[in-house]
């Protein structure tokens, strides 16, 4: 049961195609686990629809319809990488059990997108940003300040937040955060931040 | 209201700026519309569906394009239609319109030409597209039948309307829609929730 979700505007953004890759690829965490804001991403793409029904009719090429027809044979689904894809290859320790995988070819120029990986019970590195962070729970749960939160829940915290989560006992925490903005983090982290430039 | 924002034809614009529900703006929709063509094209891949669907839909996709200001429309239009072809048996006609889904695909397609501009590898965009838990919630949507949605887009205001195109037509962060028509963005951002909350209240009452 997700209960934690994302702005109206958000939610908005994502179905107009504004948002940032990294931010999508949240929103779509917590839109697998979440029938309330997939009903509600499909209400704003029917406007969308709505919109697109009533645009003018453009001119095409005269033969676009001929090599639409002659490419349906031959028309693949191009490669895509899923995000069980991202969680291979190297993390990045980040105190004691927990780690970081700097995912820099898939976010888009602007935002910062990580995995972040705590162990049961560990916390995350303590952080504040420059810009928004979206985050959301892949696997596992996490607790801060604020509350405690599993798997499809989604938390939006603007610059002004600093905050630590810790994954709760029992279970690894993994979670997606896409930033806009860098990520400030404190201590030992922010030297490991510096040294290895993630 | 800035000419640029106007509606493209004259034809168009008077049941879209009045306040007083519209029924429908145009011809094309009096017919099947293009979720019917979607689910021939899936259940007997029938190329003589889509290519009434390519005549239907193809050039609006391609305005679109143009709006958005890709770089090559005329193939990102291709795209899109062939992910059409592609993708007809994902389409569920109780989940939402034809046209509504179409979109979708046209916005991804958007997405997926600028990261391919930059060499950027492309990225699963609808997770909503890929399966079983989407399918749980099926339900005939009052909310998403076209008319309906045409309709009730009908009763906002130009100012309402206005952010909810920019919104969806040109790609602008809320902040560049706030530069463009020169208001803070916190007014853009009410002005849209409040177009938003509007669109849902217009479309419960009608359900």
């Amino acid at each position: 049961m997700t209960t934690a979700h994302p702005d109206p505007d958000t939610l908005v953004e994502y179905a107009a195609g504004g948002l940032k890759t990294g931010a999508r690829l949240v929103l779509g965490v917590h839109l697998k686990t979440c029938a309330a804001c997939r009903r509600e991403v499909g209400r704003l793409e029917a406007v969308g629809g709505a919109l697109l029904q009533a645009e003018p009719q453009a001119a095409l090429a005269p033969d676009a319809l001929d090599r639409a027809m002659a490419s349906l044979d031959r028309t693949a689904e191009p490669q895509r990488v899923t995000l069980k894809e991202m969680t291979r290859g190297f993390w990045t320790p980040i105190g004691a059990g927990a780690a970081l995988k700097p995912l820099s070819r898939i976010a888009d120029p602007g935002e910062k997108l990580y995995l972040i990986r705590a162990e049961g019970g560990r916390g995350m590195p303590e952080h504040g940003h420059t810009g928004k962070e979206r985050l959301v729970v892949i696997t596992g749960a996490f607790q801060d300040d604020q509350g405690r939160y599993g798997p499809g829940d989604l938390v939006e915290r603007g610059p002004e937040d600093r905050h630590q989560p810790v994954a709760c006992e029992g279970e690894t925490c993994l979670c997606l955060s896409a930033t806009e903005g860098p990520v400030k983090l404190a201590g030992l982290a922010r030297l490991a931040q510096i040294f290895l430039r993630i | 209201m800035d000419a640029a924002f106007t509606w493209p034809t004259a034809a168009l614009s008077p049941p879209f700026i009045s306040r007083a529900p519209v029924t429908m703006g145009d011809g094309h929709a009096e017919g099947p519309g293009a979720g019917g063509y979607v689910v021939s094209i899936a259940t007997r891949g029938d190329r003589e569906a889509f290519k009434a669907l390519f005549l239907l839909m193809a050039p609006r996709i391609k305005a679109f394009m143009v709006r958005r200001a890709v770089d090559a429309p005329d193939e990102i239009t291709q795209e899109v239609m062939l992910a059409v072809w592609r993708k007809a048996a994902l389409f569920d006609p109780t989940r939402g319109t034809g046209e509504a889904w179409i979109f979708g695909i046209a916005r991804n397609a958007c997405i997926d030409a600028a990261r391919r501009r930059r060499g950027a590898p492309l990225v699963d965009l609808d997770p909503m597209m890929d399966g079983e838990p989407a399918r749980a919630d099926a339900e005939l949507e009052a909310a998403q039948d076209s008319r309906r949605v045409r309709a009730a887009m009908g009763g906002l205001s130009e100012e309402q309307l206005e952010v909810v195109r920019l919104s969806f037509f040109d790609d602008e962060p809320h902040s560049a829609i706030a530069t463009r028509l020169n208001l803070p963005l916190g007014t853009v951002k009410s002005r849209l929730r409040l177009a938003m909350k509007r669109l849902r209240d217009l479309l419960e009452d009608q359900g």
